[in-house]
């Protein structure tokens, strides 16, 4: 009990406990000091005294009385003073302006300006003063706003005076009057005035506006304080953008029609940059996005497609190489959609048009084909012609695909949507043209026999490389192999490869880009060329070691060609020759010797092989002396070295018995060499009608060779050159003439053909059963490397392949199905 | 064992808190008066504000207080006042050397930092009574005990309920004692109910006879095909049970989910006991 009966000390007020408060002497207190401080007179208040009277009212539970008070004081002051302060900056000429009601001129507009700024300062003061003075209140109130609004889940006192400057200030009617817009819409119509002014270049106030801008963002539309309710988002962001929407609306006609697509661009760039600058000077960042959005679409997303259409658009920036407008084009587009759809799809259709103008003149060049049987020299130079052109074509081509590359490095950001568009243009125009696979063997053919002359090897591998990437375009891979190995036999064969090393590089980029498969054949054929030469070596060895050591002996160089690999033009003859070439050609007995000779070298060496001579394809250097003539060295006999076809040399020995003066008719000829006769009038025609190889004469003479044509040797023959080479006729390549190129297309189908059989098996072998659908896409999808099939080619090869009891019919199933028969 | 530089750190707690309560005595650096009546205490802004939002808010701002350097206060009792400043420096005070009862000193003290908001010192003060209450046998029956009480409802908020349960669960133990007519040493005490509405109110409500009310019982019937029995189960959401059925011993390892296909009736049942 040591506590009990203890003093107790009373100190001299103790009024808490049982002390009686009166309630209205209290706030009376209270109110008169809130008085003071919103008319900032407060630095002779005690906050201990305001607070203990707050806390009293409190402890007293009065918590709720002295809250409303507070709230109907607040009202009060905002409702009277402050509105009166505002509503005096807003005479009704700004409203009429605000309105578009008057027409004011531009001096009325200076006015107006002026006055919209007096507005937003009013504003911005009582905003100001209204924080300040709440935060003092909230001090004094903080009892209140911890204890009874805790406990009775009320906004603090802060809040509440807040949403009382909503509804007091911005809600509220200049004079009462409901026509005009209430002080929050005014404020947006001056903040959007402002803006339109510093869009038109104006310099503004972006201090001023900012200050109202937080004042928006800080309250909110009800009393939810929820993000989305945010006075700035529900009343100025969405009229700014609509404002905003207009007005670049509007901008985007007028530069449409009055400026170039370039100006366009910059002028777009430079308004987004505006925008977020003023997003984050005068407004809110969290719009920035939303406007973005607002500028891109009106300005790129609405507009990109006449702006990429217009005169001055993505075609004339390409024609005028415009590098840094392209880029500016692609970053707006890119901007809005990563796909870039309207850029692509101007650049594919200004490819398919530049291409398709290439193809044009590549057919102006190799048009009016004169018919074959005309004048034969002339049809020669119109072919020569089309070669040139087909060259042009190809180099065309080569520069409209740098020139793309280019743009895309350059203004497009090597971007991989575009470049897989370009590609596909590229690969789109190349393919509508027929004969893209023939040009481009051309044009490799007339580079490995001139072009790389005199070329660095960087050189060269530039131009293989853009070889390569051409032949990437090219969908009918078949056919160009077709052409290339017939191009590179005749290169092989006439020794008209400036380096075979070249080829060879050739060959192993094709490899690395097509696959084995493909240039299988045309390895086989460089490994016959040096196998050939094995051979002819061997065989000099092998006359040497038998003694027969004939200084007149003929040297003979052999090349032995496997006949799968190499193509069928060298190897078979021409099939209206069939008749022909059943008949044996006849060789004369000093050169019958050497033949045996070397089909006993070879057979002894590969035996079971059948050698099939090809004297098309054969040269033979000749000694052929001339009888005396005068000359200005006096009476000398003149020898010359001919470099002749192995046919031309069969003939040239006719004359060799024959006595000087004696003739021999073609059909003489031909029954005494058995040389089929297309290939006869060809020599002959070298031989007896080039002016400078003119070593037979002809009679009559005449460009034509007829069967009654006689020939004599030449002793009249003159030259400068101790060697002479006589050409045959259009030996080397060059772009095929029509019936060739028929023959062509008829082989190429026909591998085709064993192609999509052989793949038919394959799968079906693989899979046993399958649909007519599933088959015909997987075949589509093996072929696709090597050509595009034919979806009834495939269809003909499978009816094709039951016949010959490769597959059946499914009976009875839904779908036509077939079923591998093993 | 505690790492080195926990060591280090608590030692430099402790040197932290001896600094400031030699701040307290020798008063130096002292930048704010505190006046109550005739006392005056020299104390620190930066402290004193620091841990009482009151005197934060006095010495912001544009009020008299923050000019003058001088936070005149009222209607406290300056022992209860000088502890509470002993706190706000030294996270604790004694009232050993006061001359109140320590009950009616700790409500005070109560009151006076839920009233300045000194941070966690009205929870100290509690528990502090809390203490005296309970090991002190009589102290229940005392007349500062009663005066506690009384000084309790009307100096603190009615949202404290630390307080008044600290008080209150000492008031219910003893009820029948304390509220008999006839023992007249606690007619202090029943006076002072009498007066205090809210505190006999909160009494009574404690000493009614409580309800006490079950979960809710379900009905499930059992999925057995041959049983079909029904059952009451106090089974609530989320609960894992393994349930075996009293008829017919069906067994299933499934949880409530599974169960409340089968609930036939939702019944909350409240029975007294």
């Amino acid at each position: 009990m040591a506590t009990r009966g203890t003093r107790k000390i009373r100190p001299p007020r103790r009024g808490l406990n049982n002390g009686e408060m009166d309630f209205e002497q209290t706030w009376a207190i209270l109110a008169s000091a809130f008085t003071q401080i919103h008319e900032k007179q407060a630095s002779k208040l005690s906050y201990e005294e305001l607070y203990r009277n707050a806390y009293k009212i409190v402890l007293k539970k009065k918590g709720d009385e002295l809250y409303l008070r507070v709230a109907e004081f607040e009202r009060d002051w905002l409702g009277s003073e402050i509105q009166r302060r505002i509503h005096k900056e807003l005479p009704p000429q700004l409203m009429n302006a605000l309105q578009g009601r008057s027409s004011a001129g531009s001096a009325g507009d200076n006015q107006v300006r002026k006055q919209g700024e007096r507005f937003l300062r009013q504003l911005k003061l009582a905003w100001e003063d209204h924080q300040t003075c709440m935060s003092m209140l909230t001090d004094v109130l903080m009892y209140m706003d911890r204890v009874y609004c805790t406990d009775t889940r009320r906004p603090s006192i802060f809040t509440t005076a807040m949403s009382l400057f909503r509804d007091c200030i911005l809600r509220s009617h200049v004079r009462g009057d409901d026509s005009w817009p209430d002080i929050c819409g005014t404020l947006n119509h001056v903040i959007l005035d402002q803006i339109r002014m510093e869009r038109d270049g104006d310099f503004i106030d972006k201090h001023l506006i900012k200050v109202n801008v937080y004042m928006l963002e800080g309250l909110y539309d009800s009393h939810h304080e929820v993000e989305e309710e945010k006075l700035y988002l529900t009343s100025f962001e969405y009229e700014f953008l609509a404002s905003s929407a207009e007005f670049y609306r509007a901008l985007g006609d007028r530069l449409l029609k009055e400026s170039d697509a370039g100006q366009y661009c910059r002028e777009t760039r430079n308004r987004i940059d505006e925008e977020n600058d003023r997003c984050r000077s005068t407004l809110s960042e969290s719009t920035t996005p939303k406007i973005q959005k607002v500028v891109e679409d009106e300005l790129i997303r609405y507009r990109m497609k006449d702006l990429i259409e217009s005169e001055s658009g993505v075609r004339f920036m390409i024609t005028n190489e415009r590098h840094d407008d392209l880029a500016l084009v692609f970053d707006l587009e890119a901007r809005v959609d990563p796909r870039k759809p309207e850029l692509t799809k101007a650049l594919q259709k200004i490819i398919l048009e530049m291409g398709t103008n290439l193809n044009d003149a590549a057919q102006v060049g190799a048009a009016a084909e004169v018919p074959e049987d005309k004048a034969k020299a002339p049809a020669d130079r119109l072919v020569n012609q089309q070669t040139v052109a087909a060259l042009k074509w190809v180099e065309d081509v080569l520069e409209l695909k740098d020139k793309f590359d280019a743009i895309w490095k350059q203004s497009f950001q090597s971007d991989q949507t575009i470049h897989t568009a370009i590609m596909r243009s590229t690969a789109e125009f190349i393919n509508s043209h027929p004969r893209c696979a023939e040009y481009m063997s051309l044009f490799i053919d007339d580079n490995m026999k001139k072009g790389i002359k005199g070329k660095t090897e960087l050189e060269i591998e530039v131009l293989l490389d853009k070889a390569i990437v051409l032949l990437r375009y090219v969908q009918e891979k078949d056919v160009f192999e077709l052409y290339y190995k017939k191009h590179l036999g005749k290169r092989l064969l006439m020794g008209r490869s400036l380096s075979i090393d070249v080829e060879k590089q050739m060959i192993s980029r094709m490899k690395m880009e097509l696959g084995n498969n493909f240039t299988a054949k045309l390895e086989g054929m460089f490994k016959d060329m040096t196998l050939s030469e094995e051979l002819t070596a061997g065989y000099k060895g092998y006359v040497a070691r038998l003694g027969d050591a004939d200084p007149r002996r003929i040297d003979l160089a052999i090349n032995v060609l496997t006949s799968m690999t190499w193509p069928v033009e060298t190897t078979n003859s021409a099939p209206d020759d069939a008749r022909e070439s059943r008949l044996k050609t006849i060789y004369p007995p000093a050169v019958e010797r050497i033949r045996q000779g070397f089909e006993n070298y070879y057979k002894e060496k590969y035996s079971g092989r059948m050698l099939d001579w090809k004297g098309n394809m054969g040269t033979a250097d000749v000694k052929v002396t001339f009888p005396k003539v005068p000359s200005k060295d006096g009476f000398k006999e003149r020898r010359h070295e001919l470099n002749v076809s192995t046919y031309a040399m069969l003939i040239l020995l006719l004359f060799n018995d024959l006595p000087s003066g004696a003739s021999l008719s073609l059909e003489e000829i031909q029954a005494r060499t058995n040389i089929p006769t297309n290939e006869l009038v060809r020599n002959l025609q070298s031989l007896a009608v080039a002016p400078k190889t003119r070593i037979l004469l002809k009679e009559p003479m005449s460009k034509d060779i007829k069967d009654t044509d006689k020939f004599f040797f030449n002793e009249g023959f003159m030259s400068k050159f101790l060697k002479v080479k006589i050409g045959i006729v259009s030996a080397g390549n060059r772009i095929e003439n029509d019936r060739e190129r028929v023959e062509t297309e008829k082989k190429n189908n026909d591998s085709r053909g064993y192609a999509i059989e052989a793949a038919v098996v394959r799968i079906m072998k693989q899979r046993k059963e399958l649909s007519h659908q599933q088959l015909v896409t997987e075949t589509i999808t093996q072929l696709n490397s090597q050509f595009k099939p034919d979806v009834n080619m495939i269809k003909k090869r499978i009816e094709s392949l039951i016949e010959r009891e490769y597959l059946e019919r499914i009976e009875d199933s839904p779908s036509s199905s077939y079923r591998y028969l093993a | 064992m505690a790492p080195h530089y926990e060591q280090t750190r608590d030692a430099a707690n402790a040197a932290l808190l001896t600094d400031l309560s030699t701040l307290l005595t020798s008063e130096e650096h002292t930048d704010l008066k505190i006046k109550l009546g005739d006392r005056v205490w020299n104390v620190h802004k930066a402290i004193v504000c620091a841990r009482s939002d009151f005197f934060a808010k006095a010495c912001k701002g544009d009020f008299k207080e923050a000019k003058d350097g001088v936070v005149e206060i009222h209607d406290d009792y300056p022992e209860v006042i000088d502890k509470m400043i002993h706190y706000i420096y030294k996270t604790e005070y004694s009232e050993s050397d006061t001359e109140l009862a320590p009950v009616l000193f700790n409500v005070r003290m109560v009151a006076a930092a839920e009233k300045y908001f000194v941070k966690f010192l009205a929870a100290l003060a509690v528990s502090k009574l809390d203490y005296f209450i309970s090991n002190v046998g009589t102290a229940w029956g005392s007349k500062d005990f009663a005066d506690a009480i009384a000084e309790a409802y009307t100096t603190t908020h009615d949202s404290d309920r630390e307080l008044r349960d600290t008080l209150l669960q000492m008031v219910v133990a003893h009820a029948d004692m304390l509220f008999r007519k006839e023992f007249t040493e606690f007619a202090h005490f029943q006076d002072m109910a009498a007066k205090t509405p809210s505190f006999s109110a909160e009494v009574a409500a404690l000493l009614a006879k409580p309800l006490e009310i079950s979960p809710i019982l379900n009905i499930y019937y059992c999925p057995g095909d041959d049983c079909r029995e029904s059952f009451r189960s106090a089974i609530t959401d989320g609960q894992r049970v393994k349930w075996t059925c009293d008829y017919c011993g069906w067994e299933d390892e499934d949880d409530y989910s599974w169960w409340q296909s089968y609930k036939i009736a939702e019944l909350p049942v409240v029975e007294a006991t």
